[in-house]
């Protein structure tokens, strides 16, 4: 079974992934707990440590835990029964860091609203909760049958460390699963969504060794993937192409520098992505 | 549903036609094929009997007469709610500069009115979609220069511009695969929401619902809008993907959309895409790219 | 006018607005109206009492109108049904006709063109009444 955390705010984007994560617990064994961190500016804390600072903080906890409590029961039809939200006062990465690493959770859930803009994408992934992450991230961005999933792959790196964090979640589940490589399109170049089979060369080559890796990866897991892809275009068309599957699971390559086009994808992608770190 | 597909005779109107009974093989709406013959000088003492002459002849009449004739065409072989044409195709006056060609004979679910005005175009199709209480108009227009009409440059946008009802200008014919909806936080109505879910099951495209925000600004009121929508969608079951754009960055995200097919825009007398958009941008978009322009009212 | 001689109309939309807007339209025609917004509601309703018009969605959450439909001139052929749907294809207009439906009205509509609709349909049944 999964140990899940989900962070929750009262807005759309927490809405979102909650919706989300009640349709993968159809799928997935998973056990969610519902997190909210009520973030204060340390200057409105009320000075002191006694009664008007407990008053004060039971107050505000009473107050996030009823908005939640809202969103939670919005959706109360269609999801599985859930333990009680954990409220929490303070920095919400310190505190999901804290909570990710006390009760070692399989899983971080958090909504962010699908945006035109990448940037509010490379701010997250550069923030501190991303950059010391105890455990995989899925990131939904939209609300999406999570049945069809994809790993994607543009380096033999990658391969590993994400197939052995998805198989390890998603044992034994209904999910089936495509296998995709993505390759930068070079000016003058044809845009390429093709099985591997149908490849051209030598994109084939070097997209039969990494997909072999995956297959053979996944192979010793019990998996089969229902097709193996090869896309080579822009990281905003193979965005929009990944956005047929309800869930695509990705290796976050830390030194996101040296790989900026798989970055670029990933902040493109509007469908739910699991980002699995080494 | 009542449809209104102003025409003129060129090759734009044609894809209009043909888009129109697509959605009517779906809708079996009311439709009228109308046309505006420009108004031209008439100063001899029978003016009144040579206007007639001359509205009832010429390229238009003809354009109307084969555009119905391609209009049911769309039907053959398979039911038609339609009355068949009329074996005598001639445009008689029903009032005072109203031309009308008799129905078909034969029993008919629906209407299908071929009408004919004088006068200036886009005046005369504004007025006939106000009285006739059309839910929806649609319109040709020549993509390759600059989406205008052929002797009235600028009908379409003064049609989008201008017109109480839903206005979808035709740009040519080509797939839709994604219908992108840009949001509009003042008022999202009723009829708007229902012509975008005739356009998402005709075309079977995915559907996205744009949230347009202004920094920090608008996040609270455009994300409860959107929550609505959502909900309304997925107690349907259809999932759009939602998007959220920096007003700043309408006109570029406007730009890479436009390749999806069809762009649909909500665009109510408070709308903030009518802020974001000022009339020369709308003018500018319906203008610019090959996709569809849904405005949405 | 009292409730008797009224004609009798039923509506069942899942939509709470389209009722809001459709209800007090129909009443201050003349008509006696009852709206549902659920089907098995408005199935219920069918059950106990005539109607002489229906007027009913067709995608509805947790219900097929067709179904309903097909209920209605089940139980009760004389009655006349408008189908108005925001998912109109072209199968479901053919379909709701073979079914045997007054009339297919596709979402938009102005309220004229349904009141219209409804008068057409009330006066087959004065002719049927009179035939």
């Amino acid at each position: 079974m999964i140990n899940a955390l989900i962070s929750l705010n009262a807005d759309l984007a927490s809405s979102i992934a909650f919706r989300y994560s009640c349709r993968l617990m159809k799928f997935v064994d998973m056990r969610l707990q519902a997190m909210h961190v009520e973030e204060v500016a340390k200057d409105e804390f009320p000075p002191g440590s006694g009664w008007v600072r407990s008053t004060w903080e039971k107050g505000l906890l009473q107050a996030a835990q009823e908005e939640i409590a809202q969103l939670i029961n919005a959706e109360k039809p269609h999801c599985a029964p859930m333990d009680n939200t954990i409220i929490r006062i303070g920095n919400r990465e310190d505190e999901l860091l804290r909570e990710l690493e006390e009760n070692r959770y399989d899983l971080l859930l958090e909504g962010a609203l699908n945006a035109f803009d990448a940037q509010h994408f490379h701010k997250k992934i550069h923030s501190k909760l991303y950059k010391y992450m105890p455990c995989p991230i899925l990131l939904i961005k939209n609300l999406v049958d999570p049945s069809q999933a994809a790993l994607i792959v543009g380096d033999i790196e990658d391969v590993h460390p994400l197939v052995a964090t998805f198989t390890r979640l998603f044992e034994k589940t209904q999910i089936k699963l495509d296998l995709v490589f993505f390759s930068d399109k070079p000016a003058g170049q044809a845009e390429i969504r093709t099985r591997l089979s149908e490849a051209p060369h030598p994109l084939q080559q070097r997209a039969a060794q990494v997909l072999d890796a995956a297959r053979g990866a996944l192979a010793g897991h019990g998996w089969t993937p229902q097709d193996s892809w090869v896309v080579q275009n822009k990281p905003q068309k193979i965005g929009e192409m990944l956005g047929d599957y309800g869930l695509v699971g990705a290796y976050l390559p830390s030194a996101a520098s040296r790989k900026h086009f798989a970055m670029d994808l990933l902040s493109r992608i509007p469908t739910a992505t699991l980002l699995c770190k080494p | 549903m009542k449809i209104l597909v102003a025409v003129d005779q060129y090759d734009y109107s044609r894809h209009a036609v043909d888009e129109v009974a697509k959605l009517a093989a779906n809708t079996w709406a009311n439709i009228t094929l109308f046309g505006v013959q420009p108004k031209r000088a008439v100063g001899t003492r029978r003016a009144a009997e040579l206007k007639i002459v001359q509205a009832t002849d010429g390229p238009l009449p003809e354009a109307l007469f084969t555009l119905h004739r391609e209009f049911l065409s769309y039907f053959d072989g398979r039911e038609c709610p339609y009355a068949p044409a009329n074996a005598h195709e001639k445009l008689t006056e029903v009032h005072k500069g109203v031309f009308e060609l008799a129905e078909g004979s034969g029993a008919a679910r629906k209407k299908l009115t071929i009408r004919m005005r004088i006068g200036n175009p886009a005046n005369e199709i504004l007025s006939e979609a106000k009285e006739e209480e059309s839910d929806l108009i649609v319109l040709g227009c020549d993509h390759t220069n600059a989406s205008g009409w052929e002797n009235a440059a600028s009908v379409p946008r003064k049609i989008a511009g201008s017109a109480l009802c839903s206005v979808l200008v035709v740009k040519k014919k080509r797939d839709v695969q994604r219908i992108v909806c840009c949001l509009d936080h003042d008022r999202i109505s009723q009829p708007s929401l229902e012509m975008i879910n005739q356009m998402v099951t005709l075309h079977k495209a995915p559907l996205t619902i744009v949230g347009l925000t202004d920094h920090q600004a608008l996040k609270t009121e455009v994300e409860k809008k959107m929550d609505k929508i959502l909900r309304y969608y997925h107690a349907r079951q259809i999932d759009p993907w939602i998007e959220l754009v920096e007003i700043s960055a309408l006109e570029s995200f406007i730009a890479r959309e436009t390749r999806w097919g069809l762009l649909a825009l909500w665009m109510g007398k408070q709308s903030i895409l009518t802020k974001a958009l000022p009339r020369s941008k709308v003018n500018q978009l319906i203008k610019g790219g090959d996709a569809s322009v849904l405005i949405l009212r | 006018m009292t409730n008797a001689v009224k004609t009798r109309i039923l509506v069942l939309d899942d939509e709470p607005i389209v009722l809001k807007r459709l209800g007090p339209a129909l009443e201050k025609a003349g008509y006696f109206v009852e709206v549902f917004s659920r089907g098995a509601e408005a199935s219920g309703r069918f059950q106990q009492e005539n109607f002489d018009i229906v007027i009913t969605d067709l995608k509805m959450e947790g219900l097929d109108g067709m179904q309903f439909l097909t209920q209605v001139k089940e139980r009760s052929p004389r009655t006349e049904v408008i189908v108005i749907t925001g998912f109109a294809t072209m199968d479901t207009a053919k379909e709701s006709y073979q079914k045997g439906v007054f009339d297919f009205l596709a979402k938009p509509f102005k309220l004229g063109e349904i009141l219209e609709t409804v008068k057409k349909a009330e006066q087959k049944i004065q002719q049927n009444q009179t035939a």
